[in-house]
């Protein structure tokens, strides 16, 4: 379908993916649209309700099946929210290994390495006052 | 699972409860129900969907028996000693291992003159006006002074051009003041040449000073000769020639050599390999166009899609292998480059597999008039009118090029760990980021990965070489044997 006000081109298997917003974050729904742009133009938009409303246009005419679409981009939604569980519950190992390697004095000194690994007690993460 | 196999394992693998926390990790789907998952420190593992889910949900009990080999991957961790982190940031460290140390390499376009006019260059001059296309003295004093400069305790000169060799008074002049002002560094020279001018004063003087060369061959005497036209079109004898005068002068290791894969090289995988093979060499790079050094009308003549590049290249690796199976060794050396990202712990030299890119860090290039740029491919577009990826020139300090110059926003920009689509991807630990290469097709340094051809490249290729070592055997003991 094409249309003066729409200079993009619609095929039929367009697709609108609804996502919960209390179970998936915006920011979820905006790295996992960004995966399908390469095949898609895509627009995200907040409903009224609890969703986000998530429309997929395919640049070309050999897209893939409507349900097949939406499938994987649920799915690719769901490996996101797992991928939020991991940053979350690891970003302080992360930051403190990032901060151990790329220092160029040993960082982990001796209270720390009696410490909790979850810990933080030489404060490592707190920037300097500046 | 990487190298891991475990027959025993200790009573503490036994007891019940689980207790442990996840480490960071990148996750993708590989294919069917299995996922890919690689740690910080570049382990990785294959697990089922399920898996992965039990082990991000807490539902993973000590007694499952990828339990170890899950703690071994430090990709999760169940005690509260530190042991874990000093590993994961030893490795981690490891791998960044060349930050601290850059630059090493630094290459020197002695000349932009040259006697071929390949099809992939456009940046070279066939002419004879050697005040316009040569590198003087002065500047290779400045630039050797800058080189010095560097805090790399292994300095690498590589002369570039043009055909460098068309200038070697300079070449012979930049190797003796180097040695000369060597403050303890440990040197290295190499001269990348089509070896069509090699002399017997060249070969003297490179005897003398342990000077190596890198040259072109593009596959068997028709598809080079093509590729690489000369007067005479004699460029194929000519490199053959020179292979052999350098061998017998030098010795078999003093000669390498590059191949470009144009469109014409796309059907002819086997024949490009029998000639590396024919001509005893021990290793075949098969190396993707770089759109830097031809202009966009002659990309229809010999560039080619990226599909059809991966395609050759499976083709050629599973010829290679083969090759190794009937007892003819000979390695493909980006496979052997990935081999080395997925399986060993250190820092990989090659410069577009790096993040932080490896622009600057890990080399830098004078050109013949004077001016700094922060990567060979960086000058090549300045050549076409893009001055983009100029620090500036050899008169300006260490301080100004490398510090107050576009370099560090550069290479800040790039660096995969905040690229939208990279950020997420579990091969992170082994794919690289190529600013210029997304600068020129892209239009800016991140480029957009879900259309880069340098994403879908490098995924299609390194998804294919875990596959190899997962899946085949025989094939994976071979690939090892490349390191
Ligand atoms: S460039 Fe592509 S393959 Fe490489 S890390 Fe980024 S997303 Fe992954």
């Amino acid at each position: 379908m094409t249309s003066d006000t729409q200079p993009i081109t619609t095929y039929q298997n367009d697709v609108t993916v609804l996502a919960n917003k209390d179970v998936y974050s915006m920011n979820n729904i905006l790295r996992t649209a960004h995966r399908f742009s390469d095949l898609y133009f895509i627009d995200v938009q907040a409903t009224d309700g609890t969703d986000v409303r998530i429309l997929l246009k395919a640049k070309s005419a050999a897209g893939e099946e409507p349900s097949s679409l939406e499938g994987r981009f649920l799915n690719e939604l769901l490996d996101g929210k797992l991928r939020e569980i991991i940053a979350e519950e690891s970003r302080l190992e992360r930051d403190v290994i990032l901060a151990h390697a790329l220092s160029r004095h040993p960082v982990l000194l001796k209270e720390y390495e009696a410490a909790e690994a979850f810990t933080d007690p030489v404060g490592l993460l707190t920037p300097d006052e500046t | 699972m990487n190298g891991l196999n475990r027959s025993f394992k200790g009573p503490e693998s036994y007891r019940n409860g689980s207790s442990y926390r996840l480490l960071p990790m990148k996750f993708m789907r590989f294919r069917d129900d299995r996922y890919l998952v690689t740690s910080m420190g570049g382990d990785y593992m294959f697990l089922s969907q399920t898996k992965l889910n039990d082990i991000v949900t807490h539902k993973l009990q000590q007694t499952d028996t990828l339990y170890p080999d899950l703690l071994a991957s430090h990709l999760i961790a169940d005690d509260s000693s530190t042991a874990h982190l000093d590993l994961l940031a030893a490795k981690y460290r490891t791998r960044h291992s060349r930050l601290p140390s850059w630059t090493a390499l630094h290459m020197f376009v002695t000349t932009l003159r040259c006697d071929h006019s390949c099809q992939y260059c456009q940046v070279s001059r066939v002419s004879e006006d050697r005040e316009s296309f040569d590198m003087t003295p002065a500047i290779a004093d400045r630039a050797i002074g800058l080189m010095f400069q560097s805090p790399s305790a292994c300095l690498k000169v590589e002369f570039q051009g043009g055909e460098s060799l068309l200038n070697f008074d300079l070449v012979r002049y930049i190797v003796s003041e180097a040695k000369r002002r060597n403050d303890g560094r440990q040197l290295e020279f190499v001269i990348t040449t089509n070896l069509a001018n090699l002399t017997e004063e060249i070969l003297s003087f490179s005897e003398e000073h342990g000077i190596s060369f890198s040259t072109s061959l593009d596959g068997p005497a028709a598809l080079h000769n093509a590729n690489r036209p000369r007067p005479g079109r004699d460029s194929h004898a000519k490199t053959e020639e020179g292979i052999e005068r350098l061998r017998q002068r030098l010795g078999k290791d003093a000669v390498s050599a590059l191949m470009t894969t144009t469109a014409a090289s796309l059907d002819q995988p086997e024949r490009i390999i029998d000639e590396y093979v024919r001509m005893g060499f021990d290793s075949i790079f098969l190396r993707y166009i770089s759109p830097y050094g031809f202009a966009v009308k002659s990309s229809a003549r010999i560039g080619y899609e990226t599909k059809k590049f991966v395609d050759f290249f499976k083709r050629g690796l599973a010829y290679i292998v083969d090759l190794n199976r009937r007892g003819i060794f000979v390695r493909e050396t980006y496979t052997q480059i990935v081999l080395q990202k997925i399986l060993m712990p250190g820092a990989s030299g090659y410069i577009d597999l790096q993040s932080p890119a490896g622009m600057g860090i890990s080399g830098i290039v004078y050109n013949y008039n004077g001016e700094v740029y922060s990567s060979d491919e960086g000058r090549m577009l300045a050549e076409m009118g893009d001055r983009t990826f100029r620090l500036g020139t050899v008169h300006d300090t260490y301080e100004k090029l490398f510090l107050d110059s576009p370099l560090l926003p550069m290479i800040h920009e790039s660096m995969l760990e905040g690229v939208p689509g990279c950020t997420d991807c579990a091969l992170q630990p082994y794919c690289g980021s190529d600013p210029v290469f997304h600068h020129r097709t892209q239009g800016d340094f991140i480029g957009h990965r879900p259309t880069s051809s340098f994403c879908e490249r490098n995924m299609a290729i390194i998804k294919h070489i875990l596959t190899l070592l997962e899946d085949d055997k025989e094939t994976a003991s071979i690939l090892k044997s490349w390191l």
